[in-house]
């Protein structure tokens, strides 16, 4: 899997930096190179809009200093971008703290879960469950598959769209990444596929 | 002049005729000045003819010499293949006409003039004539200037004479002693109120004779009337030698705020030194002399003195008896004020008696004429009302003993204390994050070896963190123990209280040089430690950056706008380095560890004036070459 | 004899080819199993309103069979972006046919309203049809012409219809078994967008008029 590794983003600005009990563990089960830690949050949110593309956890702040953007704006503009990477927020506060409107936009754009940055053995939880859900999603299955080709073969134009635009297997793995709507609809058809196989009692095939 | 003067010297760029003789020939024993020559050539930006008539006394002819300026530029037109190096290589016309022998002089008479000379140009040119000789120490025998129009009617041969300066409030005089070699300076004792002179030796510019005329508001308002407001006249300080004005102060400006303040009395003042005399209120005329003061030159760009040891030290000495004014200045002021206070204080004593007298009266007739105790009510009401208006005058005054009182609400209020409660319990919750964090990860995996070099880290981090919050837990308890209080108090004295009572032992401990400027004073109406707290901070840490430096120096200014209050604090320590501008107010951020610091001050204080609406921000540093500077904008609740 | 329509955009940029090999696909299998049958051919150039305005009814007293390979919309079939067939316009000109389209979406209107408008049946998709290249363009043809082959042969249409999706079916499975899952999609999403509408058992014969 080298080249789409599980990325573990953590935006987050109260860490003490390299040796945080949070990116240690993160680090032994997830590999060091998977995780990236970012402090200021304009930066952090700047590297997940340019790696959509990559399959990503993101834990994130609620808080953080004047001059950058919110935990909540951070949350809402890559929510805006894609519905395929994995968000937890974290706070320093108690749950209940958290305003009203904070909430709703979490709850409306699908955070994942919000959790207390005391409790650091929960947050690994959770970032597992995230890191289990994506392996069994559409775009992981299909990467898996992809990687299955030489790199020659995953270059090599694959599928024409009825409107004569070329794709080839990485390309098309972006689009669904990175939601286009020929993405979207791409991904549509595998899953219709999955299930027209399934219903057929044809699952062996797929093993 | 003669022919040869015209042909060799007048007409020669740079002549030495000078170097050669000190004087001219007698009886004039005129001292040459202008030693760079160029001068005279000026004239042809007036006008195209000019025409030199010059005799000496004796002669009994005057020589005429035609110059064509036109000619000239003609001339160097054409000749493109070589310079022309003399302007003697042109020919000159000139001629002799007759004259009564005891007639001597020179006249420049300029014509086809470049522009129209008007009346106000007219009276330009005689105030700056005027100027040209020392009013004090005049030549002898006298050199005296006249200006001829043939169409103002004002200006008929008239003679130009230095103004003579009136209406001034105080002055002062210094001389020097050759026998003895001293030279006087001037002295401001407090006691008498009185300006005194004493002697001291001869300094390295030589000595120097300085005539001073101060000119306090009464002063100058009876000028300006007298003058019809124009106060180009007083001018600051000028400076004659022998006898003729130097050069860098010949510049003629329309305007006071384009005139050169060669020797800088001005520039202190937008340093904020406003107590000290401007060039606006003082006439001031050195007279330094060729012979003993050799070693003030001026600059061949005439904008002013060649820049050496002794010119500096002549500049100190100027501002030094300069600012002697300055003290005058601030002791009137106060002897207004006690005056004012004194006439009230004998007002209220004035006010009791009369009401004692009133009281007499009214026991004296009440047991015969009862009825008239009536007509005594309302006048002892009045003088009731009086006294206690007096009283509270008196105690206004001695509150606030300013020239002019602004009172100003800034933005702090109860709301304010509780978001600055709330952004320092994130940083506690932050802290305690990282404890807990630290603490679990040792109870899940100890023991371990692979975690070892990670077990001795926490260890120490876990203690760091407990030292912050101690320090934070501790700001906190603060506002718990005293009271939100919010009364009247003046910005100035919090300040002053802070750097020259609270902190005036630690100053002088660690030989911190501290400089104060503040010129208009504020109440608000807020809670005094709040404020205090903040400034304590950012002294104590420019106190930190300091450790290492000699010559220490701490720098306060502050003023008002209309809508904010600014301050500017600076140190000349080893400054912010680049890049750090906002990293500095990060929570534990710091750079001066070494020195105690922890990272929680600037976080503070940020915090704070953010509480107020406030800013405060790094800005490039007034001490050069390493310094910090920080401003803080208060803005003023207009509501 | 039987008469056909056969429309084909063949200088569409895009599927120009595919559309054209498609109908040599198809007019080959009629050479080689219809004995009596005359075509008219309708290219690019032929595919707009005034042609078939001008054609159709030369041909629809009697039953006739109409094929077209082109673009579509679900109200009309499109050929360098006009349409040349459309509901409510000359859609009643297809009365007494058998009117077998490949393009996309036209099933859900134009579909149902020739057939109110007297056409025997109508066989479409009713949603985005894909059509594969390269080297599955031959696949992807013989699924397209699959059902108009077994009518031809003698299915009742339904019948025919009904055996194209399930050669559909196998082909998908062949397709996902030989590492081609993408492409297996497409073609899923190809069968299950089948439709058809009209007389369930018209059968090829009754298309032999004089």
């Amino acid at each position: 899997m080298e080249s789409y590794p599980l990325k573990i983003v953590v935006i987050h600005d109260g860490l003490i930096p390299k040796i945080d009990p949070l990116l240690v563990e993160l680090g032994n089960k997830f590999g060091e190179e998977s995780v990236i830690h970012f402090e200021n949050s304009n930066k952090g949110l700047e590297y997940v809009l340019d790696n959509l593309n990559q399959k990503m956890v993101v834990l994130l702040d609620i808080n953080f200093s004047h001059g950058e953007l919110s935990g909540i704006q951070v949350f809402e503009d890559i929510k805006k971008r894609t519905a395929l990477v994995y968000v937890i927020m974290i706070t320093a506060r108690s749950l209940n703290e958290i305003s009203h409107p904070d909430l709703i936009t979490m709850i409306n754009h699908d955070a994942m879960a919000i959790e207390n940055v005391f409790n650091y053995p929960k947050i690994i939880e959770l970032v597992e469950k995230a890191a289990h859900k994506m392996e069994t999603r559409v775009d992981s299955a299909l990467e898996q598959w992809i990687n299955s080709h030489s790199e020659a073969d995953r270059e090599r134009p694959y599928l024409t769209t009825r409107t004569g635009k070329v794709y080839t297997l990485t390309q098309i793995l972006d689009e669904i990444r990175l939601q286009t709507p020929y993405g979207q609809e791409m991904e549509g058809n595998i899953l219709m596929l999955a299930i027209d196989l399934l219903a057929r009692g044809k699952k062996e095939i797929n093993d | 002049m003669d022919f040869t003067d015209v042909d060799t010297k007048w007409m020669v760029v740079g002549t030495n005729s000078k170097r050669v003789s000190l004087y001219s020939p007698g009886p004039f024993n005129r001292r040459y000045v202008g030693e760079k020559g160029i001068g005279r050539f000026a004239v042809d930006k007036l006008g195209s003819q000019l025409l030199i008539k010059t005799k000496q006394q004796g002669a009994d002819k005057r020589l005429i010499v035609h110059i064509d300026w036109d000619y000239y530029e003609q001339k160097s037109v054409e000749s493109t293949d070589r310079q022309m190096s003399l302007f003697t290589e042109v020919d000159n016309e000139y001629h002799y006409e007759d004259a009564t022998p005891t007639d001597h002089g020179t006249t420049l008479e300029i014509t086809n003039v470049s522009e129209t000379w008007s009346s106000h140009d007219l009276e330009r040119l005689y105030k700056e004539l005027s100027r040209l000789v020392s009013p004090f120490y005049p030549l002898n025998p006298p050199f005296n200037i006249y200006m001829n129009s043939n169409e103002n009617g004002e200006y008929k041969m008239r003679l130009v004479k230095p103004d003579p300066v009136k209406f001034y409030s105080h002055h002062a005089e210094i001389t020097f002693d050759l026998e003895r070699q001293k030279q006087q300076f001037l002295r401001y004792d407090k006691e008498s109120g009185k300006i005194l002179t004493e002697w001291t030796e001869i300094k390295s510019f030589g000595p120097v004779k300085f005539k001073i005329f101060y000119f306090d508001e009464g002063a100058k308002k009876r000028y300006n009337t007298a003058y019809k407001n124009d106060d180009t006249r007083i001018d600051g300080v000028k400076i004659y030698r022998d006898g003729v004005i130097t050069t860098p102060f010949a510049e003629y400006h329309s305007s006071q705020n384009h005139k050169r303040d060669i020797l800088g009395i001005d520039k202190r003042r937008w340093r904020a030194a406003f107590d000290k005399p401007s060039t606006r209120e003082i006439i001031g005329v050195l007279e330094i002399k060729q012979e003993l003061n050799p070693k003030i030159v001026d600059a061949t760009n005439r904008q002013d003195f060649i820049d050496n040891d002794e010119y500096r030290q002549l500049k100190e000495f100027i501002l030094e008896q300069i600012d002697i004014f300055g003290d005058v200045k601030i002791h009137d002021r106060d002897l207004n004020r006690s005056v004012a206070e004194m006439e009230l204080q004998k007002a209220g004593q004035e006010v009791k008696n009369f009401s004692n007298a009133i009281e007499k009266i009214e026991r004296e007739l009440i047991q015969d004429k009862p009825h008239l105790k009536e007509k005594l009510e309302p006048l002892k009401a009045q003088v009731q009302h009086l006294s206690s208006t007096i009283t509270a005058s008196i105690k206004e005054q001695k509150k606030f003993q300013k020239d002019v009182v602004r009172k100003e609400n800034i933005y702090l209020s109860l709301m304010s204390l509780q978001d600055y409660a709330a952004n320092i319990s994130h940083a506690i919750r932050t802290s305690l994050g990282k404890i807990k964090r630290m603490a679990e990860f040792f109870k899940i995996n100890f023991p371990n070896s692979k975690f070892d070099r990670l077990f001795i880290d926490y260890a120490s981090l876990i203690n760091e963190e407990m030292n912050t919050l101690i320090k934070v837990t501790d700001f906190m308890l603060s506002y718990a123990s005293s009271d939100v209080q919010f009364e009247d108090f003046s910005i100035k004295e919090m300040l002053e209280e802070l750097f020259f009572n609270a902190y005036s032992q630690t100053f002088r401990t660690e030989n911190i040089n501290v400089e104060f400027e503040f010129k208009d004073d504020f109440i608000i109406n807020g809670n005094k430690k709040f404020l205090q707290d903040i400034f304590q901070n950012i002294i104590s840490n420019s106190i930190k950056a300091l450790k290492q430096r000699s010559n220490k120096q701490i720098k306060c200014s502050a003023f008002l706008d209309d809508n904010s209050f600014i301050l500017f604090f600076s140190d000349n320590g080893p400054g912010i380095v680049k890049g750090d501008e906002k990293w500095i107010f990060g929570l534990y951020n710091t750079r001066t560890a070494e020195q105690g610091g922890s990272g929680i001050g600037l976080y503070i204080v940020e915090k704070r004036i953010e509480a107020l609406k406030g800013t405060i921000e790094v800005v490039e540093n007034e001490f050069k070459p390493t310094g910090a500077t920080f401003k803080i904008k208060l803005p003023f609740n207009k509501n | 004899m039987t008469k056909f329509g056969i429309a084909f955009d063949n200088n569409d940029v895009e599927l120009g080819d595919y559309f054209r090999l498609s109908k040599e696909d198809i007019i080959s299998f009629i050479a080689a199993h219809c004995q009596d049958h005359n075509i008219i051919e309708i290219p690019s150039n032929q595919c707009n309103q005034a042609f078939i305005d001008f054609t159709i009814p030369q041909i629809n007293a009697d039953n006739f069979l109409f094929l077209a390979y082109s673009h579509g919309n679900h109200d009309s079939l499109t050929a360098g972006g006009a349409f040349y067939i459309k509901k409510e316009v000359n859609s009643a000109l297809f009365v007494n046919s058998l009117f077998y389209s490949m393009s996309c979406l036209s099933a859900r209107e134009l579909g149902s309203d020739l057939i109110i408008n007297g056409c025997h049946a109508f066989v479409g998709f009713k949603e985005n049809a894909n059509a594969l290249l390269g080297s599955f363009q031959a696949l992807s043809i013989e699924c397209d012409n699959y059902a108009i082959k077994a009518f031809i042969n003698g299915a009742g249409i339904k019948s025919a219809v009904e055996q194209m999706k399930a050669n559909f079916t196998g082909k998908i499975d062949q397709l996902v078994l030989s590492g081609e899952p993408l492409r297996a999609a497409y073609l899923r999403q190809n069968r299950d967008a089948l439709w058809f509408a009209g007389v369930e058992d018209l059968v090829f014969t009754s298309f032999n008029v004089n």
